[in-house]
């Protein structure tokens, strides 16, 4: 192969085509973060704001727009300033800068058509491929014509990811010339960036569900956008089937469904026939190739795909598909490493390797973005880049430049199912839309070439038509209690756009009742609606309100918020075992839940605050993760105070210190449990029997015969992840209801659990007889 | 002893646990080391990590394979889906036939194969599968075949000398009367002397022309033999050809007799062995009040005690 590399003709020596404009990250809206100090830094208005100033300023930017009523062309002239229409500041050389950009997007075109259609219904289903500026266009379009703030309302834009909705926000407060937190501001879980000026707010669609349970007629807004709604998130499809109801209480609020991809109808049905607006996207085609054979090993066969299109094929980056951290990782070094000798032998040109995965730091995940390498020689063989990405390269972010798409058909997925209540990322094949869709990423260029690592007829047989929406792979026990407090009595009848199977909902409901956050009718206790204050798991949440119970809520806190974040524990593949004799330092011998509480001590302590990034990178600790758990735990903590739970802890002195917050984690997790089994070579969990092993990761030192995990993970065995030992008389007394040993099947729990229940008898009755 | 402990105990040992409760309280030395040794065993063979995945996986895919709604209607969760009104079908507000009724598959994958390569693989096997069925099938009906041939071979057999020994019974029965070979000396030359062949029934005519075909050749060889002398004289000392017509028409006389045209018999022989033995079994009890199959002759017409005429009918 590497020898019969052909002649690259004259077009591939010609000089590279991309512009800067096209290459410069900064015009990257999803990376508009990274470039705060360029942008909207200057708020120096902001102090001397103030609402009435705003509102009539902003009349008389858009004194010319009727409501409702307004044009393209009135629109653009209110844009062109002098002022800025929506607080009467002069607007900057910058913003006409990225005026000009903007006017080239797709959609603008198309902008007329969109007002009378957005102008004349209520709902309206939008669909325009990644690149046509929807995301960033639409809601300004929108906010020209609805002028919320005149109403006292507000625009909602809803992103899947929380670094969309900040970006996102970030680039049209710059293309708004307004400061970010302003007039356009974001709110994402734990974090609200708003202010009551904030007229255009982008925001997860979990944070608007969650406004829903306050508002149930979500009547700050006057317009709510939901965009990508194409990924049917589990709190977009949740919103989908509130704004269907919502949408006949409130005939004044106008609701736009944004997509990417097109398959639009089923919106529109679900909708009662809304009517569709397309804005085609700026791509060139894209043709496919397919191999004569299925692949015996996708990962060999991709990395030979990627060395034969570096060595024949004309200039152009190239995006590999694979599935995870660990798979990319092995990838890039293997590419790495074949790649040096392509370049010795065959002369080709140099190759510049990126992983790109969600828990990549973001300075090494903006380097996906740098140009590909020059020739190594002048005239020589053009380079090129290779990014290998998990999925989040096929939707979510944009590489300008590739031309060669591999992919072999595999993504990780979170799987949930409730027979055996496991919830776990799982390696499974994609769908044709997703295939499609990583097809398309090649044409966003120049016409490109996609190599599908599978046959035509696999294509066509084994692929299903769309990814399974989350609300189907998903634990419903959040979204029940959330629909619950939205006022949805109705749960079994609730409009779902694809209803998940009857057996989730009812492990949902049992577990919500075990927790006693819903009655035995099914309606909401007190603890249910405490509970559903808090953006956390149910379970998490009833630890937290319960902790005080075990004089332990600071410290149950502290582990909520380490809970909720990414692995704290940084493990690379050339330091394994330095990384893990660090992790022993902090290692508590009952568990990895006092391990974590063992980190976030130290990372508070004095030491290690003179300079945290130092020490965290000294022991092999994730910086990002511990300061997210900070931010966490303040919110967190806020919400407490605000629902009146006592902060409180047991001195560290007590000898009971630990066992506190070990009982104190049964109140949350007791339906996670696991029992040794007498051959103590495995666990086997408590109620659906099945037999786990601890994962390699866990600490736990002694021999515990209960253990508690947070959890359940299936590979090509079943693990239980984070583990703390746990006492049955614990369980017993903790959860009654759940540990009825009557209800149990025979058998070696119950047998165990009925021992337990006889010896705490015997030592009741051996204090009374005292 | 204590068999009600045991019995009560009889769940507990299938699952191949020992409970400590399960030790009877009155047990003898014997007793004892038998269970003693039964635990040590146990311990000695602990499940190896093979064995322990296998069961693993066991018991996931057969708890994943069976629906929680059903199998469990006590369940608080489905308690509470009754009472928020749900009956039976799928969730939502109704009208979607695809609606979702089992909750998605956890399909493991354990390596690195593409898309398209197990099934491929699996179609492979399928297709080598079928093939091999395919030809264990054929050979599987030859093989019938070759019993079924051996076992009717084996039947005509038995049926032949049920035949023949039926029609000995018939001649017996008949031939002292009827017959009149048994006057003459066997080989006699003089044949037409013989009652014509096509006189005797039928039914045993084959055995009396069997006998005489025997008796000629027998005749014929004794002849021979006696002629050798002759024979071998006349070979050295150039015999004329008279001699040797003699021989030839001492036999030939035989030849013609034999092939003298009998259609009945010959319609009678091409007959399946089993009808010819029916009918003489049929001849012997109507004309003998003989059954073949009792061996016994009747006094009488009703022919008084025989089951049938069948040989099942005899036992």
């Amino acid at each position: 192969m590497a020898d019969r590399r052909p002649e690259p003709d004259g077009g591939t020596r010609a000089k590279r085509q991309k512009t800067s404009g096209e290459m410069d990250p900064s015009n990257n809206p999803y990376l508009a973060h990274m470039y705060e100090d360029g942008d909207g830094t200057s708020n120096g208005y902001a102090e001397s704001y103030n609402s009435a100033y705003s509102s009539q300023t902003a009349q008389h930017g858009l004194s010319e727009l009727p409501r409702h009523k307004s044009t393209a062309v009135q629109a653009k002239k209110a844009e062109d300033g002098p002022h800025n229409p929506f607080n009467g500041q002069s607007l900057s050389k910058q913003y006409f800068n990225i005026l000009k950009v903007r006017r080239n997007l797709p959609v603008h075109s198309q902008r007329d058509e969109f007002l009378r259609m957005y102008e004349s219904t209520q709902i309206l289903v939008f669909v325009g491929e990644t690149g046509s500026g929807k995301t960033t266009q639409i809601p300004q379009f929108v906010l020209f014509d609805d002028q919320p703030h005149l109403h006292k309302k507000m625009v909602a834009c809803t992103q899947p990811r929380r670094v969309a909705a900040m970006s996102v926000a970030q680039r049209v407060a710059a293309e708004m010339d307004v400061a970010l937190g302003e007039e356009v501001g974001y709110s994402i879980r734990f974090e609200d960036k708003t202010s009551p000026s904030t007229m255009l707010k982008y925001m997860t669609d979990g944070m608007l569900l969650r406004e829903a349970m306050n508002d149930h007629n979500l009547s700050r807004y006057s317009t709510i956008i939901l965009d990508e709604a194409h990924e049917r998130t589990l709190a977009t499809d949740i919103l989908m089937g509130l704004l269907k109801e919502i949408a006949h209480r409130r005939p004044d609020l106008k609701i736009v469904i944004m997509s990417a991809t097109l398959d639009a109808e089923k919106f529109q049905t679900y909708f009662n026939g809304a009517p569709l607006l397309t804005v085609p996207g700026r791509t060139h085609p894209v043709e496919i190739f397919y191999t004569p054979e299925p692949e015996k090993d996708y990962l060999e066969a991709a990395i030979r795909t990627v060395l034969q299109i570096h060595a024949t094929e004309p200039e152009g980056d190239i995006l590999l598909f694979l599935t995870g951290e660990e798979e990319i990782e092995d990838a890039c070094r293997k590419i790495d490493l074949e790649v040096g000798e392509l370049v010795r032998e065959a002369d080709a040109g140099p190759l510049e390797i990126y992983p790109l995965y969600g828990t990549l730091p973001p300075q090494q995940q903006q380097r996906i973005f740098n140009p590909a390498p020059p020739p190594r020689t002048p005239g020589g063989r053009p380079g090129r880049k290779c990014v290998v990405s998990t999925n989040i390269a096929e939707t979510s972010l944009t590489i300008d430049g590739i031309v060669y798409v591999v992919d072999p058909g595999f993504s990780k997925q979170k799987v949930y199912n409730p027979r055996i209540r496991v919830e776990s990322l799982l390696v499974s094949p994609i769908s044709k839309a997703s295939a499609q869709q990583r097809a398309g990423r090649a044409g966003r260029t120049r016409p490109g070439k996609c190599f599908r690592l599978y046959m035509e007829e696999a294509f066509n047989k084994e692929l299903i038509e769309q990814t399974h929406p989350e609300i189907l792979r998903s634990n419903l026990s959040s979204t029940v209690l959330e629909l619950k407090k939205l006022g949805i009595d109705d749960l079994v009848h609730f409009p779902f756009m694809d209803p998940p199977a009857p057996e989730t909902l009812m492990r949902a409901l049992e577990e919500l009742n075990y927790l006693v956050c819903l009655d035995d009718e099914g309606e909401l206790t007190h603890l249910g609606r405490l509970a559903s204050e808090f953006p956390l798991d149910p379970a998490l949440a009833v630890m937290l309100i319960s902790s005080p119970e075990f004089y332990c809520s600071n410290e149950i806190l502290s582990l909520t918020a380490l809970l909720s974040v990414p692995q704290l524990f940084v493990r690379p593949a050339n330091a394994r075992k330095r990384a893990d004799e660090m992790k022993d330092l902090f290692a508590h011998q009952d568990g990895d839940h006092l391990t974590m509480l063992n980190v976030y001590h130290a990372f508070k302590s004095d030491q290690a605050q003179q300079n945290p990034r130092q020490w965290c990178h000294d022991h092999f600790l994730s910086y990002r993760s511990l300061q997210q758990a900070d931010n966490v735990r303040l919110q967190l903590k806020r919400i407490m105070e605000r629902s009146e739970i006592e902060l409180m802890s047991t001195p560290f002195e007590d000898k009971k210190y630990y066992e506190n917050i070990r009982r104190a984690l049964v109140s949350g997790f007791f339906m996670q449990v696991a029992k040794q089994d007498p051959s103590k070579k495995v666990y086997t969990t408590v109620k659906d029997d099945q037999s786990v092993l601890l994962h390699p990761s866990c600490v736990l030192q002694q021999e515990s015969e209960w253990v508690l995990y947070n959890e359940f993970v299936l590979t090509t065995k079943n693990y239980i992840r984070t583990v703390t030992a746990v006492k049955p008389e614990w369980l017993l007394d903790i959860s009654p209801n759940y540990y009825d040993v009557q209800t149990f099947k025979k058998g070696e729990i119950k047998r165990s659990l009925q021992a337990t229940v006889d010896r705490m008898r015997r030592r009741e009755a051996g204090k009374e007889r005292r | 002893m204590a068999p009600t402990a045991a019995q009560d105990e009889e769940d507990d040992y299938m699952t191949m646990l020992i409970p400590d409760d399960a030790v009877p309280r009155n047990e003898t030395s014997i007793q004892r080391r038998a269970r003693k040794q039964r635990e040590a065993e146990q311990r000695a063979h602990p499940k190896t990590k093979s064995e322990l995945e296998r069961e693993a996986r066991e018991t996931r895919d057969s708890a994943l394979s069976s629906s929680i709604l059903t199998s469990n209607p006590d369940n608080k969760g489905a308690k509470m889906m009754a009472k928020l009104g749900y009956k039976t079908g799928p969730l939502g507000a109704g009208g979607d036939p695809n609606a979702r009724m089992e909750p998605i598959s956890l399909a493991m994958k354990e390596d690195k194969s593409g898309i398209g390569h197990i099934s491929e693989a699996k179609r492979k096997f399928r297709e080598e599968a079928e093939a091999l069925k395919i030809d264990m099938k054929k050979r599987k009906v030859n093989e019938e075949e070759f019993q079924e041939r051996v076992r009717a071979e084996q039947q005509e057999k038995r049926m032949e000398g049920q035949l023949w020994a039926a029609m000995k019974i018939a001649e017996k029965l008949e031939g002292p009367e009827e017959s009149v070979r048994e006057e003459e000396k066997p080989g006699s030359d003089d044949e037409s002397k013989l009652r014509p062949l096509t006189s005797i029934p039928v039914v045993w005519r084959e055995l009396v022309r069997r006998g005489i075909e025997q008796d000629r050749q027998n005749h014929a060889q004794r002849m021979m033999r006696e002629s050798l002398p002759q024979a071998r004289l006349s070979v050295s000392n150039n015999l004329d050809e008279d001699e040797d017509e003699d021989d030839a028409q001492a036999f030939g006389t035989v030849e013609e007799e034999i092939e003298e045209e009998d259609p009945e018999l010959d319609q009678f022989n091409a007959l399946y062995v089993g009808d010819r033995l029916d009918k003489v079994i049929a001849y012997l009890r109507e004309k003998n009040r003989y059954c073949f199959w009792c061996k016994y002759q009747y006094p009488n017409e009703e022919m008084e005690g025989c089951p049938g005429l069948t040989e099942d009918e005899h036992g």
